[in-house]
C-alpha cells in the first residue's frame, strides 16, 4: 500500500501541452478521482502515473519510492482499462493468473488467489471461458479480477465503467467502493462522470486544460467551487451564471442586476471594493419565498413527480431552478426566489476565481 | 431460415445459381482435363469435350512417383518453402511490429524501399542473382534458392504482418506490461498469439509462392537431385517429346500438399480471434 505523491508533473506531445504542472497527494489507502472533461488530460496523467507516458519533467513517488523513471513493471501496480484489455486468448483463470506467472508465483498461491478473486467477484462459473465468450459486464469484473489477484501497491482505473449500461454501472459503482474499502489499497480513478466522481472519491481533483483546478473532498469542492469551470462542472442541472454588480454592504455584500438582490455570504466575498462579476446560483439552492431576492419569470416547467425543474429567465439571462413537485407554476409566470448567502457564489469577470476572502 | 413465397426472389435464387454454377465449371474444366489426361493411356490428352479417360490407367502416376530422383525433388520443394515461409515470418515479425509500434527515423523512408522492392517482378533479377550466388558458391543449393525467394517473402510478410498488428489494440501490450511483462514478453505473449491467424495465413502465401515458384528455379538450378518440382515438371514436357500424361499426373502429385496445407491452416483462416478482448 502506498501514498502517491506527484509533483510538477509536464507533458507534452509535439506542440501540445497536455499536463501542465500538476501536483497530487493521495494519502495511503485513499481513493482518488481525476475528473475533467474530455481533453483536460486526465488520462495522461493516469498513464503517467502507470509509466505507460513519461513525464517530461516532475517527479512520482508512491511510498518512499521514487518511481518517476521505473518501467510499468516495477511499480507495482494493476490498471483497469476502460477497453478491459482483456488477453483474447486466454481464458479467465489464466487471464487471472497471467501477472502472477509473469512473477513467478508459486502454483499453489495463484490458485488461491484466483479462488479468492473468483469468489469475491463471482467468476467461479467463468473461469474456463474466452473473452469473447462474456457479457460486457463480466468482461468489467474480470479486468477488475485481474488487478486484485495481483495485490498491487496501487490501482489504476482508467474510465472503466463507461463501456456498460446505466443500470449496470450503477451497480459497479457500489461495487468498486465496496472492493476498495475492504482491499484498502490505494486506488486513482479517471472519469469525466460526475456522479461517478461524487460518490467515489475520498479526494476529488477537477483537471482543466492540463492543470488540478480545485482538489479536495468532493463535497468541499461542490460546495465551494474554487473557480467557475469546477462549478459549472459539477452539479446537474449545472450552476446558473449571472452577470451582476457586486455592493458592499456594513456586513457582507449584496449582489445586484436586473431581477436579482441577493446577500452574499462574508465568506463568500473578500474585501474588495467591488464591481462587474458573475453570481454562480445551483438550481437546487433555491427556495421559493414571497420576500425573496430573485423574479424568474417561468417560460418552461419540467415536472418529473418528486421534483421540477423551472426553465425561466432572470431579466433576459436564463436562469434553471429546482422546484418542488407539488409546485406547479405556469409558464409566463413570475416567481420570488430566496438563495441563502453562504449558497450565492461569486466569480470574477474575467479570471473566473471565486473571490473568496483571504485569497 | 428459408425464404419463399415472392416470385421475384425465386427468380433470384435461379439467377444467382445459374452464374455459381457457370462459374465453377469454368473454374473446373481445366482441372478435370488434367485429371482425366492423368489417367489416360498414351502421352498426347484426348481430344474429346468430355475430360473422361477413355483407356483409364495408373501408369502415369507410377512412373512419375517412381522416378529415381522424385522424392528427392519432392523434399527439395517442400523444404525450399518450410524455410522460405519460416526466414520470412521471423525476419518480418520484429520489423512489421517496430513499423505498426513505434516511431522512428527512417520509418517512412524505409516502408517506401519495401514498397518499391515489390514493384520489379522477380525474373527482373534473376541474372544478377545468378551471379551473386555463383560468386557464393550457391548455384544448385537450397540454401541458394532460400535466399533468393526470402528476398520477397520478406517485404510482402512485412506488408502483411504490419496490417495484423496495426489491428491489435496497444492496451492488450500495456495491459501486460502493467501486469508484469518486458515490451518483448508482451510482444511475445499476448500480441504473437493475438495475430496468430495473420501469421498463418501469411507463412502459407509464403510457403506456396516458394512452392510453386518456377522461372528462378530453373535458372538456378540445373543439377537433376537439386531441382524442384515444378522444374522437374517442365522437364517432362521437352522440345521433342511431350509426356502430357506424366506432366498431368506430376501436376497432381504437386498440389496434394498444397491442398493439404489448406485444409489444414482452414481454422486459422476465419480471423476473428481478437474479438472479445477489447470490448466489442
Amino acid at each position: 500500500m502506498a501514498r502517491v505523491t506527484l509533483r510538477g508533473i509536464e507533458k507534452r506531445f509535439g506542440d501540445t501541452v497536455v499536463l501542465q504542472g500538476v501536483d497530487i497527494d493521495v494519502p495511503d489507502g485513499g481513493f482518488a478521482v481525476l475528473v475533467g472533461p474530455s481533453g483536460c488530460g486526465k488520462s495522461t496523467l493516469l498513464r503517467v502515473i502507470a509509466g505507460l507516458e513519461r513525464c517530461d519533467s516532475g517527479a512520482l513517488r508512491f511510498g518512499d519510492r521514487d518511481v518517476t523513471d521505473l518501467e510499468p513493471r516495477d511499480r507495482d501496480i494493476a490498471m483497469v482499462f476502460q477497453s478491459y484489455a482483456l488477453y483474447p486468448h486466454l481464458t479467465v483463470r489464466k487471464n487471472l493468473a497471467f501477472g502472477l506467472e509473469l512473477k513467478k508465483t508459486p502454483r499453489s498461491e495463484i490458485d488461491s488467489r484466483i479462488a479468492e478473486v473468483s469468489l469475491m467477484l463471482g467468476l467461479e462459473p467463468l473461469l474456463d471461458r474466452l473473452p469473447r465468450q462474456l457479457s460486457g459486464g463480466q468482461r468489467q469484473r474480470v479486468a477488475m479480477g485481474r488487478a486484485i489477484a495481483r495485490r498491487p501497491a496501487l490501482f489504476l482505473f482508467d474510465e472503466p465503467l463507461s463501456n456498460l449500461d446505466a443500470a449496470l454501472r450503477a451497480q459497479v459503482r457500489v461495487d468498486i467502493r465496496k472492493l476498495h474499502d475492504r482491499l484498502a489499497a490505494t486506488s486513482i480513478y479517471v472519469t469525466h462522470d460526475q456522479v461517478e466522481a461524487m460518490t467515489l472519491a475520498d479526494v476529488l481533483f477537477v483537471l482543466n486544460r492540463g492543470r488540478v483546478e480545485q482538489a479536495g473532498p468532493p463535497l468541499e469542492v461542490f460546495a465551494r467551487p474554487r473557480t467557475r469551470f469546477v462549478a459549472a462542472f459539477l452539479g446537474s442541472p449545472a450552476m446558473n451564471f449571472l452577470p451582476a454588480r457586486l455592493e458592499r454592504a456594513e456586513r457582507g455584500a449584496r449582489v445586484v442586476r436586473d431581477g436579482l438582490a441577493l446577500d452574499v455570504a462574508p465568506t463568500n466575498v473578500d474585501d474588495g471594493t467591488g464591481g462587474e462579476v458573475v453570481v454562480g446560483i445551483r438550481p437546487h439552492d433555491v427556495v421559493p419565498a414571497e420576500s425573496g431576492g430573485i423574479a424568474a419569470r417561468i417560460e418552461v416547467l419540467e415536472a418529473l413527480g418528486t421534483e421540477s425543474f423551472a426553465h425561466a429567465r432572470v431579466g433576459a439571462e436564463p436562469f434553471v431552478a429546482r422546484l418542488d413537485g407539488q409546485l406547479r407554476p405556469a409558464a409566463g409566470d413570475v416567481l420570488r426566489l430566496d438563495v441563502a448567502p453562504e449558497h450565492v457564489h461569486v466569480f470574477d469577470v474575467a479570471t473566473g476565481r471565486a473571490l473568496w476572502a483571504g485569497e | 431460415m428459408t425464404r419463399r413465397g415472392r416470385p421475384s426472389d425465386t427468380l433470384e435464387a435461379v439467377l444467382v445459381h445459374a452464374c455459381i454454377i457457370l462459374a465453377v465449371c469454368f473454374s473446373l474444366y481445366p482441372v478435370l482435363w488434367v485429371l482425366s489426361t492423368a489417367f489416360s493411356a498414351g502421352t498426347a490428352p484426348e481430344r474429346s469435350i468430355l475430360p473422361l479417360p477413355s483407356t483409364p490407367t495408373t501408369a502415369h502416376l507410377v512412373e512419375v512417383v517412381g522416378a529415381p530422383s522424385f522424392w528427392r525433388q519432392a523434399l527439395n520443394s517442400v523444404s525450399v518453402a518450410l524455410a522460405t515461409a519460416l526466414v520470412g515470418i521471423a525476419i518480418a515479425l520484429p520489423t512489421a511490429y517496430a513499423l505498426s509500434r513505434f516511431s522512428f527515423v527512417g520509418r517512412q523512408a524505409g516502408v517506401r524501399v519495401l514498397l518499391a522492392t515489390q514493384m520489379f517482378p522477380m525474373v527482373a533479377s534473376a541474372v544478377p542473382l545468378y551471379i551473386v550466388l555463383e560468386t557464393l558458391n550457391l548455384l544448385d543449393t537450397r540454401t541458394g534458392l532460400v535466399v533468393c525467394y526470402a528476398t520477397t517473402s520478406v517485404p510482402f510478410a512485412i506488408f502483411q504482418l504490419r496490417g495484423a498488428f496495426d489491428t491489435i489494440p496497444k492496451d492488450l501490450e500495456e495491459a501486460a506490461m502493467v501486469d508484469g511483462a518486458t515490451r518483448l514478453q508482451a510482444f511475445v505473449r499476448v500480441v504473437l498469439p493475438a495475430a496468430r491467424p495473420a501469421i498463418a495465413v501469411t507463412a502459407l502465401f509464403a510457403f506456396m509462392s516458394a512452392y510453386n515458384e518456377f522461372i528462378l528455379a530453373a535458372t538456378i538450378l540445373g543439377k537433376e537431385e537439386a531441382l524442384t518440382l515444378p522444374v522437374v515438371l517442365q522437364r517432362f514436357v521437352g522440345e521433342h517429346d511431350a509426356a502430357w500424361g506424366k506432366f498431368a499426373a506430376g501436376s497432381i502429385v504437386v498440389s496434394l500438399p498444397v491442398m493439404a496445407l489448406f485444409y489444414v491452416a482452414q481454422r486459422h483462416l476465419v480471423s476473428g480471434l481478437t474479438a472479445g478482448g477489447v470490448k466489442g
